[in-house]
């Protein structure tokens, strides 16, 4: 069930009235109401991924369970072994298997091995690479003993497979996040209608901003000899900003949803626009991931404890890692790993951040704008699928060929407005945090947004993120 | 809670505005069902009606199938190269032109099983068949004809061809079309009127949904073979655009096959190319599989055949298009001028 889909309309009024009406009596009764519901949005897809994610929530339910029973270390740690075997042996199965097979086998050709493995027809189970990450983070965590093991399976469960952020996250950790499933929800109006807010929000973000994109450059990354080289490179800012409001979109009507029931998800995406360097975007940037491969990849790699060598070996792996992560093609590795030079390249650019100034200064937008063309330019790598398309792409952009051509103006205004009015709203948590603002403004903004979004409705496309 | 629902209900008034001018304009009659009687019940009874561009050509012909009892001497099945197959060139017969646009082979499938479901009785099909025709893969989702099509597709042993039916994706459509105030706008947009007739795609006068009669404006079409086409031939051809599917050409000889079974003449009408089109030498290498599958077929089956992938043949040039794949209105009467006749006599 797609955030931006009919089906998720009628759904979301349901579980409502489900949770806070018919079933809101106590919390279990709530998480109940969540359980079931988030089992039925994701076996909407294909009720057999329903067993993948019960495995892997059970698995790391009586895994977290014994490493609290469990003294002795070396026993402690195959226990986290299983976690670690169970889950990334799912995620290896289902979204690496081919990549490696077909890469091994194109090796040994090289090699003058000729060999004869089949690859196998497997659908990538939508979600896995979101939840796996937050249960390995639940188990990890109790292993270290950050956070105690959960004992109630209804809490664990819940958490887990809560709805909102199932399928592409925010990535939840364990201790922001249950805790908040141990005590009864009451209905807050205030954080209900930011919810609603937020919504709104996303749903423009994902309908007006990235779809229309989608739709002017979808072509040029399918023929890009077919195009001249200036609308080719609009194509790559133009798909980044299309990435951003895809992405960034689906995280505000996650959190907008949590909060109508009463539930306070991570921010996910603050301005990364506005980052005057890397550091700083990267901070802003799918936060819930950054900060996974932060705690579990990049600090006990070394991070930046253990000199000069090991901290830039450790950014390079993290960002490959994180390449891969996004999906299994050698594409995608060298798309991390070009983040990870253009980071240690442009690490701390500059200081300092402009959430206080209204209008920002000449330098200021030099640096946005080169931050910007930073994160941008390798995106070529992320959307063109292929080598080979990359190559073409990028070869038609250097024969400089075919004269001007733009994308079109209405998607460059809309485009336009929506970074402005980030701009204005930087310093709230999203966009459309306007509670303060008159209500005739308010119900105005309102209005024009479910206009933009009525104007530009095209149901059913999905969203970027969840091929990952 | 309550505070909550009055104001979700407050700004759901947008909503329910946009719904009510949805509902009651329906430019492609995707809503009303008694609008889309009310309009069936008028072509049955011999009026012409004009819709706005882009309106739901499968559901309106659909509809009208199920309304329809007459007999018809002549049937046409295609896609919008065939829509310029009109009355005019059978004289004396009576004739229906079922072609749709973006029509491909299970669309025709579908047409015909929805002919054979109304019981309408006729002597001769005219089939368009081309690498275009010849293709599962669809550009634009045959939302009202998956049932159908599915029914024939069993009778000629192709189950495993059979679709789920999008019941849900023609819900979504129906939902969509409610919700988008593009879709209410299409309503008040001026000259963008496609005209169907009881028995043709195109008429001179025609018989407004509103009631009044008038002069049809045409809008004008792209000439000659744009640069922008130009440009996404090479793409079109690496997409498979010119290359008919083995699969789909067995199906397409079943339906030949039970069409004459049945006691039908099939004519097979082949449509010729853009001038230009026709020279690429990629497209005319593509084009020789279906040039072999052709010759077996009208072998097998002893079919006769009118028109042909080389312009040349037809004498026709540029000007003898509207754009890069259809043909001017009079064009038709070259490629088809000499079979018309025969064809005409031996319906009749």
């Amino acid at each position: 069930m797609l955030f931006a889909s009919f089906e998720f309309a009628l759904f979301i009024p349901i579980v409502f009235i489900l949770y806070w009406k018919v079933f809101g009596k106590n919390k279990h009764q709530q998480n109940v109401v969540l359980l079931i519901t988030s089992y039925f949005f994701y076996g909407w897809w294909d009720w057999r991924f329903l067993i993948l994610i019960f495995i892997s929530t059970l698995t790391d339910y009586i895994v977290g369970i014994r490493l609290d029973q469990t003294r002795p270390d070396a026993i402690r740690k195959k226990w986290l072994w299983l976690s670690l075997i169970v889950n990334l042996g799912l995620l290896g199965f289902f979204k690496y298997y081919n990549f490696f097979i077909e890469s091994t086998l194109a090796l040994l050709d090289q090699l003058g091995v000729h060999s004869n493995v089949n690859t196998l027809n497997i659908i990538l189970p939508i979600g896995i690479s979101f939840y796996t990450f937050q249960t390995l983070a639940y188990t990890i965590d109790v292993y270290r003993g950050k956070i105690p093991a959960e004992r109630k399976a209804l809490v664990y469960f819940t958490y887990v497979s809560f709805f909102p952020q199932l399928l592409a996250g925010p990535i939840e950790r364990a201790s922001r996040l249950m805790p908040q499933f141990k005590k009864k929800r009451t209905f807050d109006l205030k954080m209900a209608s930011d919810g609603m807010r937020q919504i709104l929000w996303g749903l423009f973000c994902k309908i007006v901003i990235a779809d229309t994109i989608g739709h002017q450059i979808d072509g040029l990354f399918a023929r890009p000899e077919s195009y001249s080289s200036i609308l080719l490179i609009q194509g790559i800012l133009f798909f980044a900003i299309q990435v951003y409001a895809d992405f960034s979109g689906y995280s505000h009507i996650a959190i907008g949803v949590a909060k109508l029931f009463g539930i306070e998800l991570m921010d996910n995406f603050l301005y990364p626009f506005f980052s005057k360097n890397l550091s700083e975007f990267w901070q802003r940037w799918h936060i819930s991931l950054s900060t996974w491969f932060r705690d579990y990849v990049y600090v006990p790699l070394g991070g930046n404890r253990s000199g000069q060598f090991r901290y830039k070996l450790a950014i390079m792996v993290t960002f490959i890692i994180s390449g891969l992560w996004h999906g299994a093609s050698w594409n995608m590795v060298i798309w991390g790993g070009l983040n990870g030079l253009l980071f240690l390249v442009f690490f701390k650019f500059s200081s300092g951040s402009n959430e206080g100034t209204s209008v920002p200064k000449l330098k200021e937008l030099f640096q946005m704008a080169l931050t910007f063309l930073a994160f941008a330019l390798p995106l070529v790598f992320f959307r063109s699928g292929s080598l080979d398309l990359t190559i073409t792409y990028c070869n038609q952009i250097f024969s400089f060929s075919g004269g001007l051509g733009f994308i079109n103006a209405p998607v460059t205004i809309i485009v336009g407005l929506m970074l402005s009015f980030e701009w204005i709203q930087k310093g709230k948590k999203h966009a459309l945090d306007i509670s303060e603002f008159p209500p005739l403004v308010r119900y105005s903004v309102y209005v024009s947004l479910i206009l933009l979004i009525s104007w530009n409705l095209q149901i059913d496309n999905p969203f970027i993120y969840f091929q990952f | 809670m309550k505070i909550f629902t009055i104001k979700i209900l407050k700004v759901s008034i947008v909503l329910v505005a946009i719904v009510a001018f949805n509902y009651l304009v329906d430019p492609f009659l995707l809503l009303n069902p008694y609008k889309q009687g009310r309009l069936t019940n008028l072509l049955v009874n011999g009026k012409d009606i004009a819709f706005k561009a882009g309106y739901n050509q499968c559901l309106v012909k659909s509809n009208y199938l199920e309304a329809q009892k007459t007999p018809m001497d002549i049937i046409v099945l295609g896609s919008s190269r065939s829509n310029q197959i009109g009355q005019e060139l059978f004289k004396g017969a009576t004739f229906y032109n079922a072609s749709l646009y973006g029509g491909r082979l299970k669309d025709m499938l579908g047409i015909w099983q929805l002919i054979e479901e109304a019981d309408i009785r006729t002597e001769t099909v005219i089939l368009e068949v081309n690498p275009h025709i010849l293709k599962f893969r669809h550009t634009r989702n045959r939302k009202w004809l998956t049932k159908a099509s599915n029914s024939l597709l069993m009778q000629l042993n192709f189950e495993d061809l059979t679709e789920k039916d999008p019941f849900m994706e023609r819900s979504k459509l129906k939902l969509q079309g409610l919700f988008s105030i593009q879709y209410g706008l299409r309503s008040i947009k001026k000259n963008q009127y496609e005209v169907w007739t009881k028995n043709d795609t195109i008429s001179d006068r025609v018989l407004f949904s509103d009631g009044s009669e008038r002069a049809l404006q045409i809008p004008d079409i792209e000439k000659a073979f744009s640069t922008r086409y130009r440009h996404r031939l090479p793409g079109l051809i690496k997409n498979g655009e010119y290359q008919m599917q083995l699969e789909a050409a067995e199906v397409f000889t079943s339906f030949v096959e039970y069409l004459q079974s049945k006691g039908k003449k099939v004519v097979l009408f082949i449509p010729p190319l853009y001038p230009d089109i026709y020279k690429n030498d990629e497209i005319r290498r593509i084009h020789q599989s279906f040039q072999d599958y052709l010759e077996q077929l009208r072998n097998t089956f002893r079919l006769e055949v009118i028109g042909g992938l080389d312009p040349s043949a037809f004498h026709l040039n540029t000007n003898d298009f509207s754009d890069h794949i259809h043909f001017q209105r009079n064009t038709m009467r070259k490629v088809l001028n000499e079979k018309v006749e025969s064809t005409m006599d031996e319906s009749k």
